[in-house]
């Protein structure tokens, strides 16, 4: 009789919870999320035009990315070299659905994001199953078809010359303009952090870090270990569609550029340098290689080389990444040092 | 019964590491020893689902779990710890006893992601347990530690106390004195013995003999991956096929 209202009354005090949840975490001194927020709020003051703000964006959007990918990659200790597929998914499923069928954004990007994870989830079983140099291969192989199916499929993508995407739409309002983009990137950007942060404090994420140490004793403690890494990879995959998504209503027109080895590169980059296992790390990483190339503008043809320099020279003398480095030198993190010895059965 | 081995068998290669071994495993502790390469080890990845076996049966409780793998096999409170460490070293001391009580958690990815109230009170509960515990077996000094900063018998004792963490019914223990000085085995033996009072079996491989005659109810010896002896420390002391598997490594 009144279980619809119960149920009324309860959804709407979980979603009151969950405000007071993220206010909880914003107030009980998460400073890094609230330097991201207050920072966010302050940079368009000084963002002196559209060429910054959609540097910025950029930025943004490659750090939510690479905030997903951290979860693989540094977190669970995976590699994936094809997740600028991925973000492709997202970003042709958005301007598909919205200039081809119409269809409102929302829709479209939720589409695209629904896409990517079902590919994820396809490819997760028989992938996961490898690592190290194997797993890299088949990532890199997905990224691989991915970019040659946009690309061949000319009558639907537009093929190698890109294809314009249609404004966002939601119910009849119009979203143009980048500074208003720069709003919904940095709402993306902050809420993609709390999620991180959330799950990298629960047992989930800790049960992630430990099957990256000792995949073995992880799976004896009882832990899914393959249901677990599946789950992360279909999760940073959806991540980076929804970025995608964004990305590509922006801009407001996308090439075959963004589902290519070379994006798929980038990411990783990123969460290398800035940190892997760093939740603010990806971030930075993110900032970092973004920014870099536009002091290089005139040198475009060096672009790769510069990517590959970066990330080999952090290999080399950061293993661990910016962030991690710098708060083991400040002390704010705790000091994890030694790398374990990987085995396999023991 | 607890475990049941029925003609187990595992080759690698030619090597015949378990060879048609058949075994039940009860309450109390129970070691299994061996000279170096007599399938110990082997016989631990088997019954704790990481080597699917060559030939033969495992039951647990009576029920085939030949077929399962180690996550369920962990689940259904088959607990261990490993011969060469297998410790979370990027980990702290806390958190790697935590995540061995993972068994008895629920590891939504949803709840986690939005830090459900249930998600982090079931993390503040783990984490008091996980503390509390690593005190009773003797690591209170470590509970802020991280892994990667504790002496090596110490680590031995975290794997115990990251497998005891799963509340385990058998509690399979490859060579939990190794390295370890006089005094941290003689530590090591208190632990088993309590760890069995509690109600917990303890299936033990150990080379180190005085520990193993001294808290077994029951010695089994595999030599060649074959069941060579089995009975009280006593009769397997006298065992004629033991002294023989052992002559000249060690008086048993
Ligand atoms: N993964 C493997 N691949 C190939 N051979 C193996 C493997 N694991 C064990 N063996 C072989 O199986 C035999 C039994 O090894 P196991 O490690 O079980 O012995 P153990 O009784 O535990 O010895 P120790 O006392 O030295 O630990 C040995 O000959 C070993 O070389
Ligand atoms: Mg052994």
């Amino acid at each position: 009789m009144n279980i619809g209202r119960h149920l009324a009354g309860r959804s709407a005090a979980g979603g009151r919870t969950a405000g007071r949840r993220f206010a909880a975490a914003v107030a009980s001194g998460d400073a890094g999320l609230v330097a991201l927020i207050i920072g966010a709020a302050l940079l368009p003051l000084v963002l002196a035009n559209g060429y910054y703000y959609d540097i910025v964006m950029r930025i943004g959007l490659s750090a939510v990315v690479a905030i997903g990918l951290n979860l693989f990659i540094g977190y669970a200790g995976q590699i994936s070299l094809g997740h600028a597929g991925f973000f492709a998914i997202g970003a042709y499923a958005s301007a598909i659905l919205t200039s081809r069928y119409h269809l409102p954004g929302i829709v479209a990007l939720a589409i695209g994001a629904a896409a990517a994870g079902l590919v994820a989830f396809i490819v997760a079983r028989p992938i996961l199953r490898l690592s190290g140099h194997y797993l890299a291969m088949a990532t890199l192989g997905l990224g691989i078809i991915i970019s040659i199916v946009i690309n061949r499929e000319v009558a639907i993508t537009g093929g190698p010359d890109g294809i314009a995407v249609p404004a966002f739409r939601l119910f009849g309002w119009r979203l143009h303009g980048l500074q208003n983009w720069y709003w919904i990137v940095a709402a993306l950007l902050v809420v993609t952090v709390w999620l991180s942060l959330n799950l990298m404090r629960s047992a989930f994420g800790r049960g992630l870090r430990a099957l990256a140490d000792s995949e073995t004793a992880a799976a004896t403690a009882g832990l899914d270990t393959a249901g677990m890494k599946a789950r992360i990879f279909v999760l940073s995959a959806v991540i980076a569609a929804v970025a995608g998504s964004v990305f590509a209503h922006a801009e407001g027109f996308i090439t075959p550029d963004e589902a290519g080895f070379l994006r798929s590169v980038e990411f990783v980059t990123m969460v290398v340098v800035g940190g892997q296992a760093s939740t603010f790390g990806a971030v930075l990483g993110a900032a970092i290689l973004t920014l870099l190339p536009q002091f290089l503008a005139g040198f475009q043809q060096w672009h790769d080389f510069l990517f590959g320099i970066i990330l080999v020279s952090t290999m080399i003398f950061l293993p661990r990444g910016l962030v991690p480095t710098l708060g083991l030198r400040l002390g704010w993190l705790r000091a994890a040092t030694a790398l374990p010895e990987r085995g396999g059965v023991p | 019964m607890i475990l049941a081995a029925d003609n187990l068998s595992k080759a690698f290669g030619g090597v015949h590491a378990v060879a048609s071994l058949t075994l039940d495993v009860d309450h109390g502790i129970t070691a299994v020893i061996g000279p170096n390469g007599a399938g110990k080890t082997t016989f631990f990845n088997l019954l704790s689902g990481l080597y699917a076996p060559t030939a033969g049966t495992i039951r647990h409780q009576g029920q085939d779990i030949t077929a399962l793998g180690p996550v369920e096999r962990a689940r259904r409170g088959i607990q261990r710890t490993f011969q060469n460490l297998q410790i979370f070293f990027r980990m702290s001391a806390l958190e790697n006893v935590m995540v061995g009580a993972s068994r008895r958690l629920d590891l939504g990815l949803l709840p986690s992601l939005l830090s459900l109230p249930r998600v982090r009170r079931e993390s503040a509960e783990s984490r008091e347990r996980a503390a509390a515990l690593m005190i009773e077996v003797g690591l209170g000094d470590y509970i802020n530690s991280d892994a990667d900063s504790m002496p090596y018998g110490a680590l031995k004792r975290l794997e115990i106390a990251r497998a005891l963490a799963g509340q385990p019914e058998i509690l399979m223990l490859d060579e939990p004195a190794a390295g370890l000085n006089p005094r941290e085995t003689a530590e090591i033996e208190t632990l088993i013995q309590r760890i069995a009072a509690g109600g917990t079996a303890v299936l033990l491989v150990e080379h180190d003999m005085k520990l193993v005659m001294s808290v077994s109810a029951r010695v089994v010896v595999l030599d060649y991956g074959k069941l060579i002896a089995d009975g009280t420390p006593d009769q397997v002391r006298r065992d004629p096929a033991v002294v023989r598997a052992y002559l000249g490594l060690e008086a048993v």
